[in-house]
């Protein structure tokens, strides 16, 4: 198998400005694509537009708040099984990737 | 370094899938995905495939029917709890959001040489790219008297849809006092908590209109799916009334007497007001006609992209499919068909593809405001899709994590509906 993740993630965050602001255009490209793919692990609960009672909306949140969020349910800072489980399977490009995807969705709507 | 796959390496990756991408359909024009079954599995394949290609490949999806009832949440109907419509999501969406092309129709046949799938009344539709997303279908035959014919007197309710109307009509229908007899299939099967679920909201309809019935299930097996919370549960809630017996005391189903409304196990005979036999399942008919099947009944995927071990340039997906460790779910399937649609995609248009992701959550409710979940995460290997971290719902929850957990599985189909079709 050839995915070679590791030295993938290395160059998206290398591709990244402090904040988590994208400089480099090859790379926010790459990483939107990844965080479309990864939002739909998302959207089986998570509606991007719509509300539902259960589950919160996470579209438009400032990639940082995101970021943390997912981090303190991967860290068991932030009770709650189903979404510690959906973090642990997350890599930090991960979560940046899914943090400018979802980010955005909020400011189209 | 780029991550997105040189077509060889994908290739490789998809073992058969892979070789001939220079297939004359696609050097013609638009590439040509086409979709069999509209269920959580194909729709969302369909759905995904269209969207984030953004016009570049041709979908059309063929499903049997116009509307798709969805069985997570049949159960919910059956015990009283949702409308009939609630649950039936028609694909309008899906043509004018996406520009799929919907086709209502039965497919017959698949040539996989030639790569035409034909349609009941004669329609045939070529493709670049197959997904086959059949659900299942049942071995009536592993129980003498039973038959597709006897499922409209003793359903099986296990495709939802006029099967679950019939049950609930029969619920509806039967006296105080009457006993409600189900009979759950054995391993492996679409939904493994499902007919304890079942068992649970119909005795929850039963304790609030005919508080005299019993149920009794008589198994196929001695153990399943969240044993501990259901046990629990049905006895917290409905003490006396469920009656469940493992396959090491009765022997399991041996045959359904239709007239006498009886089922029959290798010793005792058990008779019921309503009965509902769920019989053992296998891969759904145009999989089986179409080769991708093998001696289990059920169809190998490769684990990367749910392509066909079997036939190239065939991808299958859903409770058809060999995904493993993964359960026979719609959370499953809608989660399969994310990973097969962007390794459909990156094939035909060269979009990037990453590692693929899979997941599962399954809610169960074991009564009105009580709600249970199991889940886990997977990735695939060379050999399987393997698990690599679970959860599930403890006993002896307090009430309020419980009516989160019911108001999750709420939001979660609103969610994963929106997800599917549109
Ligand atoms: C009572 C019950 C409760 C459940 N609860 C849950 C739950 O809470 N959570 C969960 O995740 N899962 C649940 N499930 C399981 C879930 O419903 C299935 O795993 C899921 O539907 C599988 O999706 P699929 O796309 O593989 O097949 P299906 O949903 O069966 O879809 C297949 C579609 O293909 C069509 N089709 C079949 N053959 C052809 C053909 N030859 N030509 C054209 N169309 C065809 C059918 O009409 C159908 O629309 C439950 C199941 C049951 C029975
Ligand atoms: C199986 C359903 C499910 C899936 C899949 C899921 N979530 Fe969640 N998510 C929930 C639930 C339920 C909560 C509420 C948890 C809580 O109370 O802490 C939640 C909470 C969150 C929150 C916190 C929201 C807030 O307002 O505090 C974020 C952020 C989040 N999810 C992101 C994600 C991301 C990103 C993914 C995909 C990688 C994802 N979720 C997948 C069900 C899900």
């Amino acid at each position: 198998m050839r995915y070679r993740r590791t030295k993938t993630a290395m160059t998206l965050l290398a591709g990244l400005c402090a904040g988590g602001f994208l400089c480099a255009p090859a790379s926010a490209d790459e990483l939107y694509e990844l965080g479309e793919y990864l939002a739909g692990d998302c959207t089986a609960c998570h509606q991007l537009e719509g509300r539902a009672p259960g589950i919160p909306p996470i579209t438009g949140w400032p990639v940082e708040s995101f970021v943390m969020v997912m981090t303190a349910y991967k860290e068991g800072e932030r009770d709650h099984a189903l979404m510690q489980n959906v973090a642990s399977r997350l890599g930090d490009e991960d979560m940046q990737a899914l943090a400018v995807y979802f980010g955005k969705q909020g400011q189209q709507e | 370094m780029d991550r997105k796959f040189t077509r060889r390496e994908f290739g490789i990756m998809a073992g058969v899938a892979a070789s001939t991408l220079a297939a004359p359909a696609i050097a013609q024009g638009k590439p040509k995905v086409v979709v069999i079954g509209g269920g959580p599995g194909g729709a969302t394949a369909a759905r995904y495939i269209a969207k984030d290609s953004k016009g570049a490949v041709d979908v059309t999806l063929i499903e049997a029917n116009a509307r798709h009832t969805t069985c997570f949440f049949s159960n919910l109907y059956i015990g009283g709890l949702r409308s009939f419509d609630s649950i039936t999501h028609g694909y309008d969406k899906l043509a004018s959001d996406h520009g799929i092309n919907v086709v209502t129709g039965f497919a017959t046949s698949v040539d996989t040489a030639k790569r035409i799938v034909t349609v009941a009344g004669g329609q045939s539709v070529s493709y670049d790219k197959l997904v086959v997303a059949p659900g299942i279908d049942f071995k009536y035959e592993a129980y003498e008297g039973y038959s597709k014919e006897v499922a409209e007197t003793i359903p099986h309710a296990w495709q939802a849809g006029p099967q679950s109307q019939i049950l609930r009509r029969q619920l509806e229908a039967m006296d105080d006092g009457g006993v409600f007899l189900i009979a759950p299939p054995p391993n492996p099967f679409r939904c493994p908590p499902g007919p304890y679920e079942r068992i649970a909201l119909v005795a929850q309809y039963l304790k609030r209109n005919k508080p005299k019935s019993k149920i009794i299930a008589v198994d196929a097996k001695d153990k399943f799916s969240k044993q501990a919370l259901f046990e629990e549960g049905w006895a917290k809630y409905y003490d006396g009334m469920i009656e469940w017996l493992p396959l090491n005391i009765t022997g399991g189903v041996k045959a359904v007497d239709e007239k006498g409304m009886t089922l029959h196990t290798g010793g005792e005979s058990f008779k019921g007001d309503v009965i509902n036999v769920i019989p053992p399942q296998k891969a759904g008919a145009i999989a089986t006609a179409a080769g991708l099947a093998n001696e289990t009944g059920w169809c190998p995927i490769d684990p990367f992209t749910m392509a066909s071990t079997r036939a190239p340039h065939v991808y299958v997906l859903g409770d058809s499919s060999i995904a493993a460790a993964m359960p026979k779910s719609g959370f499953a399937a809608n989660s399969q068909a994310k990973a097969c649609a962007m390794a459909i995609r990156a094939e035909l248009t060269g979009s990037r593809a990453f590692e693929p992701r899979y997941s599962n959550t399954c809610w169960s409710m074991i009564a009105s405001g009580d709600g249970v979940k199991v889940g886990a995460s997977y990735k695939a290997t060379r050999e399987k899709i393997a698990s690599t971290d679970t959860f599930i719902s403890k006993t002896g929850e307090d009430a309020a994590m419980r009516t989160a957990t019911a108001e999750e599985a709420e939001g979660w189909y609103a969610g994963i509906s929106a997800d599917i079709f549109g």
